[in-house]
């Protein structure tokens, strides 16, 4: 056996502990997705807070939006942080909220979105705060569903369904079935307590428990998940109310899904060397998380270098094959193929099979699923190709240091 | 914290995992027999032709075209057989035995190219033994392509030269003491080469035309 094919299988093994893991908790919680954790109680008081910035194009219709949010008026206010905008965010805000006095407007320094949200925590007058980006819209009920979720004084933050809310291009037809997919996988692990990120979109926080814990990382690129992890590692519980939705845009152009999804694999190793010294601690960071992360990054690494070694390898015998062939007036054979059955044959389709199965699974409980030729492309292009190319991207940014956290 | 799923998990996964590594050796092992299967075929008509050889070679050579004629059915079946094995030996990972067949079949193929000198000699045929020297694992990509390349040439000679050639195919990577011989008597450095009628030698890449000009096609 070579020594490839031992990595492979290795990793293999370890996407195979994921599916199952995720599929186990699947069958356990099923039948009380919406209603796990859900507990009845007096609607508390609830500062949002808004981190604006260069958002003219879209604040004012969040805003609006929010009008129609279910809640009493009395009982929550929202806190606009500019920062420091270059365009007109601060004024358009500014203007909407002097016809809705639930709504203040904060202007600060540019300082980024982490600083912005503690600028905002600071201001707030209440005891939960929720933090939603400037461009997410929330479902009527979003935030009273929330808060019923916060079940116990532990439960520091909840989590919503974040969900695509524009669907033109393919890449944005495969990221709404991803975070469908996310959203479920996220909502089955709540029973362990292995919630590992607040989205920006929307989640709402026990204001006493984020400052307990310092509050948001300012030097984080990930810094809703650092949040979560940071929560976690004190000993908060995470609940998410699978029955808050909250639609938001994501990139419908690669290259802008690309720098997205480059910074997010930094920020995930930021959080990883962060906290590499709760290894084993007995928190689900120490437990789980975090080992689980220093796997997915050793295997990432290696069976990266392995498919680009294979890849270049192949492209290299075919220039000198397809060269030496014009030379010699030979017609180049390239697309000869010729199928042998192994072991990855097996795991392949295994593989293929349980990610249709669980993909399927989830897309029913939607009214509007998406194409056969949406679904194969997401679980057989989208799942393995971009994110080599993220993998190899985040790796050559941190090689040139093109982020500043690396050279402090 | 729960174990509950933990452990379900990693037993499930276990399973499925044995369950996949007998499915690679349940597939290894079927192809590894088929593979013995078709080699003790070649075997059998490599000796049946052999023996035919030396039948007519003892007894008279009026019925030569018949041993010619056995020996061409069987030069037919190497070049596809061989790339069967090739394939094979590239995918399994459970059946070392397999590179054991392999051996056996370069030795038939060895076996095979001096049964066709002495028909050759002994009948005073006019066909050429072009004997395709190569390494099997090979990591260098241009190494690989000019043994993908060469590998082509030769087909397309023995499709254009039909029975005016005996095609033979030899792996120099097989730790064989016999082959090893070969290339050290033919003073072989490069690979792929071609020995053609137990004279000329050609070593990297050679083209069509240059083996259609040597041999007597």
């Amino acid at each position: 056996m070579y020594w490839i094919d031992a990595i492979l299988l290795a990793a293999l093994f370890l996407i195979c502990y994921t599916m199952t893991f995720h599929l186990i908790l699947w069958f356990e919680n099923r039948n009380h997705l919406y209603k796990r954790g859900y507990k009845k109680q007096k609607l508390p008081d609830l500062s949002l807070i808004i981190p604006a910035y260069n958002e003219s194009n879209g604040i004012l219709n969040t805003l609006k939006r929010l009008l129609k949010v279910n809640y009493p008026r009395n009982k929550l206010e929202v806190l606009v942080i500019d920062d420091g905008s270059e365009d007109n965010t601060y004024q358009i805000a500014k203007d909407f909220s002097k016809r809705h006095k639930f709504i203040k407007v904060f202007r600060k320094r540019h300082s980024g979105k982490a600083a912005s949200i503690n600028f905002g925590i600071l201001k707030a007058k209440n005891e939960f705060v929720g933090v939603m980006d400037a461009d997410s819209h929330l479902t009527p009920n979003a935030l009273l569903n929330c808060m019923k979720y916060f079940n116990s004084d532990d439960v520091a933050a909840v989590t919503t369904r974040i969900l695509v809310k524009q669907k033109k291009t393919l890449l944005e037809k495969w990221q709404d079935i991803e975070f469908k997919i996310i959203a479920l996988a996220r909502k089955i692990k709540e029973s362990l307590n292995l919630i590992d990120v607040t989205p920006g979109p929307l989640s709402i926080y026990r204001k006493k428990a984020l400052i307990k814990v310092g509050m948001f990382d300012e030097k984080n690129l990930l810094e809703d998940m650092e949040i979560a992890w940071r929560l976690l590692k004190y000993g908060y519980k995470i609940n998410m109310a699978y029955d808050a939705k909250v639609y938001t845009f994501y990139p419908g152009k690669f290259l802008a899904w690309l720098k997205q999804r480059t910074r997010w694999h930094i920020g995930w190793l930021q959080i990883i060397t962060k906290y590499l010294n709760s290894i084993f601690k007995d928190h689900p960071v120490g437990t789980f998380l975090l080992p689980v992360a220093l796997l997915s990054v050793a295997f990432q690494a290696i069976v990266t270098g392995i498919i680009i070694y294979l890849f270049l390898t192949w492209l290299i015998t075919m220039i000198y094959y397809i060269h030496n062939s014009l030379v010699l007036k030979i017609m180049p054979q390239i697309f000869y193929f010729d199928f042998q059955p192994n072991i990855f044959t097996f795991y392949g389709i295994l593989f293929s099979i349980l990610g249709i199965y669980f993909s399927l699974v989830i897309l029913r409980q939607y009214k509007k699923g998406p194409r056969i030729f949406e679904l194969m492309s997401f679980i057989f292009l989208y799942s393995y190709l971009p994110f080599l190319m993220v993998f190899v991207y985040s790796l050559f940014k941190i090689l040139t240091r093109r982020y500043s956290w690396l050279t402090k | 914290m729960k174990m509950g799923p933990y452990i379900k998990a990693g037993l499930i996964t276990l399973f499925i995992f044995v369950s996949g590594i007998m499915f690679g050796i349940f597939i290894d092992n079927f192809r590894l027999s088929e593979i013995r299967e078709r080699i003790s075929r070649v075997e059998v008509s490599s000796l049946d032709a052999m023996l035919m050889s030396l039948y007519f070679q003892k007894f008279g050579k009026g019925a030569c075209d018949i041993a010619l004629d056995t020996n061409l059915r069987f030069n037919q079946r190497i070049y596809s057989e061989g790339s069967r094995i090739e394939e094979a030996i590239k995918v399994n990972m459970f059946t070392p035995e397999l590179e054991q067949e392999w051996r056996r079949y370069i030795l038939l193929q060895v076996q095979f190219w001096f049964n066709s000198v002495e028909l050759k000699k002994n009948c005073n045929f006019n066909y050429s033994n072009v004997v395709h020297l190569f390494k099997l694992k090979i990591e260098d990509p241009q190494e690989k392509a000019l043994n993908k390349l060469q590998s082509q040439i030769m087909l397309n000679l023995k499709q254009k030269c039909g029975n005016k050639i005996m095609l033979i195919p030899i792996t120099t990577d097989s730790n064989l003491s016999i082959v090893d011989a070969v290339v050290k008597q033919h003073n072989i450095t490069k690979l792929p080469a071609i020995i053609i009628d137990e004279e000329k030698v050609f070593q990297g890449l050679t083209s069509l035309e240059r083996l259609n000009e040597v041999t007597n096609c």
